[in-house]
């Protein structure tokens, strides 16, 4: 670890819920009084939706700051590239975290600056790659440098798989746990994903989840998936609701970890917030299910 | 060709990406159909955030073409000039070029212009918050216009046609047959676009550039009470 990182808020977080536009209006509107809302909810936002100058969508976030505790979750650092997000994508994060105090400020393990013609083409996306050491140490230098950067602990999510790139050196589990350790970062683990990676790669999904180190995980994600039209493939689509057999990972990963965050994603097919909420609620009757280890 | 391993060839994290990169932008690369069905599928996600963002952020232009011809166009534009910055908020600054190199809209000249005043209303939406304190006029200084303040000159009525194309309006009796001077503002309920006359273009030109209220005419100065009540101007007092 290179600097000194202050922990974000000290908030115990039970089911959260992923908040897309359509939503954050009428919960700014509602001032912290929404009849629908369960105590203690918590959002999660993707911060390059808030990463602007300002106007009404930020002042919306930082009303909505005021009253729920909020997370940002990034889709724009590049963390496993070997070219990182640009110092002034940093710095515009840097200053959304001032503005809203996030208690989670999380990116994924993936690679995103695709170089075409000369031209960066930013790629919202788990783009693959093989799990070398080099790739650990590139990985390791970019997250130390941008928790640096941002004063504030990461949390790492780790991605869903479509096609094993081969070359690895080492189990995505065991990446990951060494980019934990020699960062001081946590990691967010996405249970569908690993469900999605499973069934893709021909893995068994709940080895992959036990095989993870659990002090280090801070925070799960659940969501929903389709199957590809014209392939075998599972897409890690976010476009339906949370599936059984992740929910009953979730449950087996929350086993090991103890209560954690445990968030909702959706980011299509949105339905109306009551529903959303109607599933969070299922999340948190299984928080309210585990005992603290 | 011979499906070739990647990581047996390309060790390092940067040469890796460049041969995945050329799989993802379609070239001829030698790879396995599985890995082949998974660039596929990073590739549609890429492609798709774009679309669905220039959806977004030109909504009326995707009310104008129709949403298969918008998507056409999306695609395209994705494709030949996709996002650079991870903000897809902020992504589609170049859509009026695509327009205008489409032959197939040629006999639709306005689209290029509307998409140039989509363009503004994000930047406007996104633009720094004017200061909440009051600044004091005086002759001798400039009258700042806000951060979300923007301006279009058309050969078209394309605040007219913007204005007709938002959800709810509807279609006004007499569409204007010339040009329009669209003027770009936010307030508390939202960006709005207005027709100005023509002939506060100078006024506009003068403020961006700072100059003091004192050196402004009088053919100038006329239009400054639409521009104040438009909200293009950063809130002041005084006596200039």
């Amino acid at each position: 670890m290179h600097g000194t990182l202050h922990r974000n808020r000290p908030v115990r977080l039970g089911a959260g819920l992923g908040l897309r536009l359509p939503h954050l209006a009428e919960l700014a509107a509602a001032d912290g009084d929404h009849p629908d809302l369960p105590p203690g909810l918590w959002f999660e936002v993707h911060a390059e939706n808030f990463m602007v100058a300002g106007g009404p969508r930020l002042a919306a976030l930082i009303a909505v700051a005021r009253c729920h505790p909020i997370s940002l979750h990034g889709v724009g650092l590049a963390l496993a590239g070997a070219r990182m997000a640009p110092r002034a994508h940093v710095q515009r994060l840097r200053r959304l975290c001032d503005l809203v105090s996030p208690v989670l400020l999380s990116d994924h393990l993936a690679w995103q600056r695709v170089d075409q013609a000369g031209a960066p083409w930013h790629v919202p996306d788990f783009l693959p790659f093989p799990r070398t050491r080099a790739a650990l140490a590139k990985t390791i230098d970019n997250v130390a440098r941008t928790q640096d950067a941002l004063g504030r602990r990461l949390l790492i999510e780790n991605p869903s798989h479509y096609a094993d790139v081969g070359g690895h050196e080492m189990p995505e589990h065991a990446f990951l746990a060494e980019l934990a350790h020699a960062t001081g970062s946590g990691l967010l683990v996405d249970v569908n994903n690993i469900h999605v990676s499973a069934h893709n790669l021909g893995l068994d999904a709940a080895w992959l989840l036990d095989q993870l180190p659990v002090s280090a995980i801070g925070e799960i994600h659940v969501a929903g998936h389709r199957p590809d039209g014209g392939s075998p493939l599972l897409i890690d689509s976010h476009d339906a609701p949370v599936t059984a057999s992740v929910w009953a990972l979730a449950a087996r990963l929350l086993a090991r970890t103890g209560p954690r965050p445990l968030l909702l994603e959706r980011d299509a097919e949105l339905p109306p917030l009551a529903d959303l909420l109607a599933e969070v609620r299922v999340g948190a009757a299984l928080l309210e299910s585990v005992d603290a280890p | 060709m011979r499906p070739e391993s990647p990581a047996g060839l390309l060790r390092s994290p940067a040469r890796f990406e460049a041969w995945f990169a050329r799989l993802l932008l379609g070239e001829a690369v030698a790879a396995a159909p599985a890995l082949r069905r998974a660039v596929a599928v990073h590739a549609n996600t890429a492609l798709a955030a774009a679309c669905d963002a220039l959806a977004s952020n030109f909504p009326v232009l995707c009310r104008m073409l129709g949403e298969e011809a918008f998507a056409a166009l999306a695609l395209r534009h994705a494709m030949a000039d996709p996002p650079a910055d991870p903000r897809l908020c902020l992504y589609g600054r170049h859509l009026a070029c695509s327009l205008a190199s489409a032959s197939e809209l040629a006999t639709w000249p306005w689209l290029a212009d509307i998409a140039r005043v989509e363009w503004l209303v994000v930047e406007a939406l996104f633009a720094a918050d004017p200061p909440t304190r009051r600044r004091r006029l005086t002759a001798g200084r400039s009258w700042p216009l806000t951060p979300a303040t923007g301006w279009l000159l058309s050969d078209w009525p394309i605040a007219s046609l913007w204005q007709a194309h938002q959800p709810g309006a509807t279609w006004p009796d007499d569409v204007p047959r010339h040009g329009e001077l669209a003027l770009i503002t936010r307030g508390d309920g939202g960006v709005v676009v207005s027709a100005l006359p023509p002939g506060a273009l100078p006024l506009l030109e003068a403020l961006r550039q700072r100059m003091p209220l004192a050196s402004l005419d009088a053919a100038m100065l006329r239009h400054l009470p639409a521009l104040a009540g438009a909200g293009a101007l950063v809130p002041a007092f005084g006596d200039a």
